[in-house]
This record gives structure tokens, sequence and C-alpha cells, in this order.
């Protein structure tokens, strides 16, 4: 079953393709699941079995409108594919019935996704496609066509030129130049190199990398194996959430079956690239996204951070070179190959390159994953891909970055996003959550849950964070109870100035950004809060509700 | 092999003396408590294979109380307690059963008595201990020679018994050679990895930020009126766990709670003892 040439992939890709017929697709990543869609799954596969209909059933990942899941997709009859919303068994049998039997449609259960003109799924275009469980079709849909690409024409001098081209940025938060960072791992010279995905999604409130491992983690696998023959390792580990456990399960059956066919083990497609690939756990802490703690943490150790340098592309894993990428940034990786660096170039904007997936999430309408080009406007996200605010309140402000980011207050709205627009809002991209407010929440409450989120993450290590983010909190805490002077508020920011300069790692470096982000945009709320012991939206529990 | 070490909690140095030379002469190892120090943090400290106890000690707590005070420690609930007593106190001891008293003896009983008591129980222990080794053996065998290994075998260990208990990570430090300090440093540090048996039902508690903004701290207060227990603890019954996670990932239908694998999605705080109450009828049918 190996696979030994580049002609030998695209052959059985076309095989792949002629055999398929009518099939119906069932969104079942986490959020499909949790709505009832595995339910579905078993009645539309028992069913379409005893009715013998020529139809496949498949799951498929995340199709990122969470708010309408489940979702069932149905492509008979050489007919355009039709999306269904809120599918449970009945209308489940209702689809097949008047769909794939009567051939016309279950008209009222019919799925118009809004505002998807304004989205280019690029990371997330086989999320909705491609069974994840089935390397087949994967390999029907153009898969490790770009990884054969690259050992068949590319060096890995190449490789990075293409990327540069490309000019994809790092997409766990720091937008780091991925070219840049396989080309420090190449250049280095040992006699072991590691690549690592680091899939410890910690941001409360993103799941895009969730969505990606277990909807098409294929992709992301192919994308290591590219970055892989680029730096030169042999060996690489995938650290996902222990949280996380159908991620994980997907992730091993894709590694097992990639072995089988040869995109993993010895001589890769008949070169002589050869890599493994392991899966780690992560076991619950935030700190461990930090590149040197996710490294100790995989050596088994605790997750304490390092000082860099020496960065880990110099020593890393067990004192080997390392490079570490992003989930998102990897399942971005092979599409550069097929497509080539300079289309994926001709997304964005000027400094940041291609897509970015946000977890739209709060109190938006439509809450789920939306990618959207680097550029859109923050306006565009929420209101066009979001479809607005629901429950007829109004927009306060949008969060992004997570606890390590901050709020934007709505008069920033048409904002086009990228790493340096954020930055300037004081706010950063992060990992793409991105939190809608609306006039109900108040932002001392919302600094004080991302603050007591630090505390309880903050490692303790060195102790700028571990104290500093211990105070800020008791600040907050003194200010939504109402017993806060004007000091104290002067006393918070300069708490969290210093603990953003002093502290070891980016954790404790970003952990302010909630408190100095809601201080320059909200500062009027920490006043009312302080002054007139009063909290406009209600939220502080120690304070009067504000009337009027 | 290493000899068994039991503990002496008495106030009467005669029978302290007599009893630890006879043990030891059986080949035991036998110590007692050092006067002034507290029985409880002295148990803990040498954590022995078996306790030998008076009902009646001179400084409070007495015998029985410190009997439960062990029993409730998730710990040391493990040691098997044998209770010594005056012919008169014996009722006293009966009055007030516990698990971990495993036979009372009257302090007249003969050493023969007392001897065949201590074997028994240090026999049944040693094969609960020998039936640890085996199981975590076959668990780590996997990661075997495999570097950084230890929060993987770590995870094996959770998913086979739903926490790490203390007698297992002390094996799992003999089979690695690794220090037992390195191994609780380590399951310290990560939320993930439990000391100590959860309940039956484990409810997890979405506290990601847009189940925060839709509600979640007020479920969490439900949840604790409900069940009458804090995060991170088991009710009484041993039937629900209580525990808040950072983000479940499913966002779009906040606020979210899981119980054991099943999500339920846009949570009412009304809903929540309906939702609990089908996991007791499951147990009870």
């Amino acid at each position: 079953m190996k696979i030994n040439t580049h002609r030998d992939l695209e052959d059985l890709r076309d095989k792949l393709r002629a055999e398929s017929g009518g099939w119906i697709r069932v969104g079942m990543a986490t959020c499909g699941m949790a709505a009832g869609a595995e339910a579905v799954y078993r009645l539309l596969c028992a069913e379409v079995k005893k009715r013998n209909l020529n139809v496949k059933v498949s799951r498929c990942g995340c199709l990122g409108a969470c708010y309408a899941e489940p979702l069932v997709e149905v492509g008979v009859n050489n007919q355009p594919a039709v999306k269904y919303q809120h599918v449970d068994e009945k209308v489940a049998l209702e689809i097949l019935e008047k769909h794939v039997i009567g051939r016309s449609t279950a008209a009222e259960h019919i799925f118009v996704p809004e505002g998807e003109k304004t989205q280019v799924r690029l990371v997330l275009r086989n999320c909705s496609v491609v069974d994840p469980e089935s390397i087949e079709d994967y390999i029907a849909h153009d898969g490790y066509l770009g990884l054969a690409k690259v050992l068949a024409e590319y060096n890995p001098g190449k490789v990075v030129d293409e990327m540069k081209l490309a000019g994809l940025r790092g997409r766990g938060g720091a937008g780091f130049p991925t070219w840049m960072k396989w080309n420090f791992g190449r250049t280095v010279q040992a006699d072991q190199k590691y690549i690592i995905c680091n899939g410890d999604e910690g941001d409360p409130g993103a799941y895009m990398d969730r969505s990606v491992l277990e909807g098409d983690p294929f992709s992301v696998l192919e994308g290591m194996a590219i970055g892989a023959f680029t730096i030169g390792a042999t060996k690489g580990f995938l650290y996902i959430r222990a949280e996380y456990p159908l991620a994980v399960e997907r992730v091993q059956k894709a590694i097992d079956k990639a072995y089988r066919y040869g995109f993993l083990g010895q001589n890769i497609l008949g070169s002589n690239f050869s890599l493994d690939l392991e899966i780690r756990l992560g076991a619950g802490a935030f700190v461990c996204g930090e590149e040197t703690a996710l490294i100790a943490s995989i050596e088994g150790k605790r997750g304490y951070p390092t000082p860099r340098p020496p960065y880990p592309t110099v020593k890393g894993l067990w004192e080997k070179p390392t490079v570490i990428n992003n989930v998102e940034t990897l399942a971005a990786v092979p599409v550069i190959f097929v497509k080539g660096g300079a289309w994926f170039a001709s997304i964005g904007s000027a400094t940041s390159k291609g897509t970015k997936v946000f977890a739209l999430t709060g109190k938006v309408k439509n809450s789920g994953l939306v990618e959207v080009p680097m550029g859109t406007t923050l306006r565009q996200i929420v209101f066009e891909a979001g479809g607005g605010v629901g429950g007829g309140k109004k927009i306060k402000a949008v969060q992004t970055g997570g606890p390590s980011g901050g709020v934007i207050p709505v008069d920033y709205l048409d904002t086009p996003v990228d790493y340096e627009t954020l930055v300037k809002l004081g706010s950063i991209m992060g990992s793409g959550g991105m939190i809608v407010m609306d006039e109900d929440d108040c932002m001392v409450d919302i600094a004080k849950f991302y603050m007591a989120f630090s505390v309880e993450e903050s490692c303790g290590k060195c102790a700028p964070c571990r104290i500093g983010t211990f105070q800020m909190l008791h600040y907050l805490e003194k200010i939504t109870n109402g017993e806060a002077t004007m000091k104290d508020v002067e006393k918070l920011e300069e708490i969290a100035r210093a603990t953003h300069k002093a502290s070891l790692c980016g954790l404790g470096q970003t952990a302010p950004n909630p408190v100095l982000s809601t201080l320059r945009y909200f500062r009027n709320e920490y006043i009312e809060h302080v002054q007139n012991k009063k909290c406009h939206a209600g939220k502080c529990k120690g304070l009067m509700v504000h009337h009027g | 092999m290493l000899k068994s070490k039991i503990l002496i909690i008495d106030d009467d140095a005669a029978f302290i003396e007599t009893t630890s030379q006879f043990l030891i002469t059986n080949g035991y190892d036998a110590i007692s408590t050092p006067s002034g120090a507290s029985e409880f943090n002295c148990v803990k400290h040498e954590a022995p294979d078996l306790i030998i106890m008076d009902v009646i000690l001179a400084n409070r707590p007495e015998g029985v109380e410190l009997a439960h005070c062990l029993c409730d420690d998730a710990v040391l609930k493990d040691i098997p307690i044998i209770m010594v007593a005056s012919p008169e106190y014996v009722p006293l001891a009966q009055k007030s059963p516990n698990p971990c008293v495993k036979a009372i003896l009257e302090k007249t009983a003969s050493p023969q008595q007392l001897l065949q008591t201590v074997r028994t129980y240090i026999s049944r222990r040693s094969e609960k201990h020998r039936a640890i080794v085996e199981e975590v053996t076959k668990l780590v065998k996997m990661w075997e020679g495999k570097k950084g290994s230890l929060i993987m075998i770590l995870h094996e260990l959770q998913n086979h018994y739903g926490y790490v208990p203390r007698d297992v990570a002390f094996v799992l430090s003999d089979i690695l050679d690794v220090p037992m300090a390195q191994i609780y440093e380590v399951i310290t540090f990560y939320n993930f990895f439990k000391l100590t048996a959860p309940g039956k039902n484990i409810v997890s508690l979405c506290m990601g930020t847009a189940c925060y903004l839709k509600g979640a701290p007020q479920l969490l207060e439900e949840f604790k009126k409900v069940l009458g227990i804090k995060e991170n603890e088991s009710t009484k019954d041993k039937l629900f766990y209580l525990q808040i996670v950072r983000c479940l990932g499913c966002c779009g239908l906040a606020p979210v709670v899981m119980i054991n694998g099943k999500v339920y999605g846009k949570v009412a705080r009304a809903d929540i003892k309906t939702i609990l109450d089908t996991y007791r009828e499951g147990q009870t049918a």
C-alpha cells in the first residue's frame, strides 16, 4: 500500500475521485457531537444500509457554524450540495426521504449560512469536506500533493524561499515569520533535530486548533513533514491538550494511517527523507503554550519556562535544535505548496498574509469559527460573518487574544485586523479567540476574570508574574467590591506595567494586557466603580446597579 | 526484602517496649511515636504498613478519634489499624466502627494472638501491593526506554485508576527509579492530575470566557448549592465530583457543562437539578 512517487499519488487520487458517488456528511467535531450529531450519523448509516441506497455517509469536521449544529450536508444525483441545520433524528429521516430518495429537498431545514462571502476557507478548507478518519478521502482532495511536490522538486533552501514568498506568520499569537524560524532550524548544525506541533490551545475561548486537529489532522501531519524536511528533523511530537480526547484519537488514527501509506516512517514517498511522529499529552497548564515550558513538559518535567536565548531553534528539546509551530500554521503549509507562495501572499494585508481563523463567541448572534483574510475589519467579522449582536443589545467591545490580549472598543471596529494593528490598539492577535461583549458586560469584571485566570495559571517560577498577577487581582477585587480609592487604581496600573516589563516569559509579560487595555478605553468604568460605587452593567455584586 | 513497618501508638511505655521487641524478634520493623509529637503527623511521615493503637491515649485526641481522622484522610485511610484496649474500654472502641480498624484486641490477649492478627493484615496488604506492582508494570511497559515519558505514564495511571493513588505512585517510583519527590512535583504542577479518588460522575463546568459571559458563575453557585460541595470536591455519597474546566471548545453552546463524556449546552440554572437527577436514577436502577 506504500506510495513511492508523486505520480503514484496522483493516480491514486484520480482513482479515488472517480469512485465517489452521492454522499451525506455529518459534522462531527466536539461541537457537533455536543449537539447530538452522533445519533444522527448512526441513524443515517443504518437507514442507508437498510434501504440499500447508493450514497456514502461520512463524518466530517467542523463546518464552522456552531450555532446551527448538528449540520448535515447532502450531495447526490449530481446536484449542488445542500446543507441542513439543527438536524435531529426526525429531520434526518425527512432528508433521506425528500432529498436522497425523493430528489427534492427538505426545504424548511435548509441552512443558509450568513456572511459566507466574508470568509475564505483556507486552513479550514478540508474541515467540512474530508472525513477526518479516512486518509483516502484526504488524498482524493489533493492531500499529500504538497509534500510529494516538495520531496520531488525542492531542497530545504528552496522551501524556505517559497515560505518567505508566502509570508506565512506563526498563528500561535506572536506572528513570527515561519520561514525565518525554519531557516534558523535549517542552518544550525546538529546530529538530531526535532519538530513540534503546539496543540496546547490554552486561551479559554479559542478552539480553532481543536477543530483543525479533529477535522483535518492529515493537513497538520503533512505540514509537519514539510517543516521537518526543511530543517532536517527526523523526529517530531504533537503536543495536544488532554482535554481534547477526540482530537487525540483522530490524530493518532491519522498517524497510523500515514505510516501505512508511507507518508511517515523511513524513506517517505521513496525519498531519503524519514520522519517519526508521536503524540504527547498536555495536562492542563496554560504556561505550556510557551515554547520553552512546552519543551520541559514533553521532557516529562514541570512546565517551567526558561530564559531565552538560547532559543529552541538552537537549544530545544533535550538540548537539540527544535522548531515549534502552531496547529493552524502547520495546516496552512500544504496548500502553499499546492497553489504556490505567491498565491498565498495575494490574500491578506500588507504585513500579514493569508487568512486567520477566529473563534467568534460571546454576545454574537452566530457564534462559531470564522476564517477571514487578514485585513478584514472587526466590523465585517462581527456583523457580516457573525450576524451582529443578538437580543437587541448594543455592542460595547471586542476582546481578542484571551488572557494575554485586550479589549477593543466599538469606536475601532473599522480597524483591519492583522498582527500590527491589534498591537497598536493595545491587544494582540493571540491564537484567535474573539469575544463580543455588549452593554451588559462590565469591563472591570472582565479584567478580573482574566486576571483570576492568570493568577491560577502563573507557574510561580518568577516573582514579577507570581506576585504581580496576585496583587493586580487583589486591587481588581477591591474595586469590584466597592472598597477601593483612586490611589488603588494608580497602584493597579503601576503593578501592571512592572509585571509586563519584568516577567520571565510571555505569560507574565502579557497578563497585564486585559487590565491595561480596559484602563485605556474604559477608565470611566473604573472611576464609576471607585467614586460612585456603581457598576453600570450590574455585574459586580458588591455594588449598586446604576439605573438610568 | 524490606521489612514491614509497624507503628505502635500508645502512652504505656512498658507495652511499647515489650510489643516492639516481640515484633522485631518476629521479623518486623517496629517503631513508636516519640513523646510529645503529633500522632497524626507521625503516621503521615512514617507511612507504616500497619498501626497498633491504644483506645485511650493520654493526650487528646483519643485513639478512637485519631482512627477516624486517619480514615478520613485520602492517603492514610489505606493503612490497617489494630486497636488494643483494656477489657473495660473494648466496648468504647466497638461503639464507633471504622473501616480502617480491622481488629479490636484486649490488651491481655496473648502475644501469639496479636502476631496472628498482624500477619493477616500485613499479608493482605502485601498481596494488594503485589497486585499494584503487577498492574503498574503492565501499564508502564509501552513507555519502557522512552525518554521523558513520566507525564504520559501518569496519564495511563490516571486513566486506569481515575486518579494517581499514593501507593501506586510509590510503586511507580520503584519501577522507574525516579524519586517520589520528582513524581509528586509533576503531579502537583498539572491541573489534570488528581491525587484523590473523584466521585463516580465527573461534573465539569466550563469557565471559558464565552461561558463566563453567559452565566457560568451562576451555574457554579447552583451546582454548589444542589450538590453541597465546592469545586474539586466529591459529594459524601461519592456520586458526583465537581470541577471547573478552562474551555471545552463548545463556545457556540455556552454555557456548557460536561458530565462524564456528555456535553450539555445552553444550560440554565433551573435545568441543573433535573440533569443531575438523571445520574441519580441511573444509580438506583
